[in-house]
């Protein structure tokens, strides 16, 4: 005999898919659609940071190259940017903060986490701002050399993303005062955070590819010899095939 | 995998509950191991002694560093095992389209380099 459940006791009030909101219909996953449909929307945004960070990876050589300078290691400034991954990383323990005192049902101390996350996060971008303007009298811009369109793009769409952030958390903090983000609403502030440590993330990566990790002749050199052996590789194959 | 029957709520389904989410301890906890290692990063790119392991190392820190985030900032070590799934699938593709993507501009070089042997 079929077994008959009722979803409305199991999901919709007993556990609902850990989003604290009691009222929400049931899914068959058991996970709230909203949440989901934030982790999924992250999955895809991983592809389009990948496919920027290689495109970052593969031109900031080629420009060495051409000898079309400045280049990276005449310009990035690590201390200056290890304070401002240093900010960022802050704001992600600030957010996760917020969340847990919402949790606990704790109005006024969500609302100072939030507040401060949106400060880290705009101090942050004033950090890029900066350094942006400091590049472009260096006389690199978007038109410079591959290495300047490359690392424009891919930071500039981070610091983009963190604005986005920033606008949102500033929004439900709006809210918040207005009395609308209660225990019962973590959910909003836990996809907000999702979106945050993401953001975050995605900086931990740029900031080792891009900042830490140095060009040098060295590396072209074993590309060089990596280069040879694949095409002997293929030479060898093109006789038999 | 987390089970589907809602009936019978799995080990895992009992971790969605918010009370197993870790304390402000912890994530203060978290936090600090966060910057210890980002200042290891900056510290080693520093050292010359170690410029011939640097970018393992510095691969293998922020690996440390994202796994940390996404597992107790986010959530995914406490969530329902599905998110991760979907989660590990865009970061599947993402690091396949940067090796796809290496792989095409280093024959794309090999071309160039062979048929200026030629």
């Amino acid at each position: 005999m079929a077994q008959v459940v009722d979803l409305t006791e199991t999901h919709g009030v007993g556990h609902d898919g850990g989003d604290g909101h009691s009222g929400h219909p049931p899914t068959s996953t058991g996970i709230n659609h909203r949440k989901m449909l934030m982790w999924l929307f992250l999955a895809s945004d991983c592809m389009f940071f990948g496919s920027l960070i290689a495109t970052y990876m593969i031109y900031r050589g080629r420009s060495e190259e051409m000898g079309i300078g400045p280049f990276p290691h005449e310009l990035v400034d690590i201390p200056y940017t290890s304070v401002s991954a240093f900010v960022l990383l802050m704001s992600s323990l600030t957010m996760v903060l917020a969340l847990s005192a919402l949790q606990q049902g704790n109005i006024r101390n969500s609302r100072l986490w939030i507040a401060a996350t949106a400060l880290l996060g705009t101090v942050f971008l004033g950090g890029q701002w900066f350094e942006f303007s400091e590049f472009y009298h260096e006389g690199l811009s978007l038109h410079t050399n591959m290495y300047g369109a490359s690392f424009f793009t891919l930071t500039g769409f981070h610091g983009f993303h963190v604005t986005i952030g920033v606008l949102w958390l500033i929004s439900l903090l709006f809210v918040s005062l207005r009395g609308g983000l209660k225990k019962e609403d973590s959910l909003d502030l836990e996809i907000a955070g999702l979106y945050w440590h993401f953001v975050d993330i995605v900086w931990i990566v740029i900031f080792t590819l891009v900042y830490l990790i140095p060009y040098e002749e060295k590396t072209s050199e074993a590309g060089e010899h990596a280069m040879r052996l694949v095409s002997f590789g293929s030479s060898l194959l093109s006789r038999f095939f | 995998m987390a089970s589907r029957n809602p009936a019978v709520p799995s080990a895992e389904h009992e971790h969605d509950a918010h009370g197993s989410h870790p304390g402000d301890r912890t994530y203060i906890r978290i936090a600090i191991i966060l910057s210890i290692i980002t200042a290891v990063e900056v510290l080693i790119y520093y050292i010359d002694a170690l410029e011939g392991i640097l970018v393992p190392a510095l691969i293998i820190l922020s690996l440390a560093k994202f796994i940390i985030v996404i597992e107790y900032f986010m959530h995914l070590k406490f969530d329902d095992r599905n998110l991760t799934y979907i989660f590990m699938c865009g970061l599947g593709l993402a690091l396949a389209t940067f090796v796809v993507l290496g792989i095409i501009m280093h024959y794309d070089k090999i071309d160039t380099f062979v048929s200026n042997a030629i």
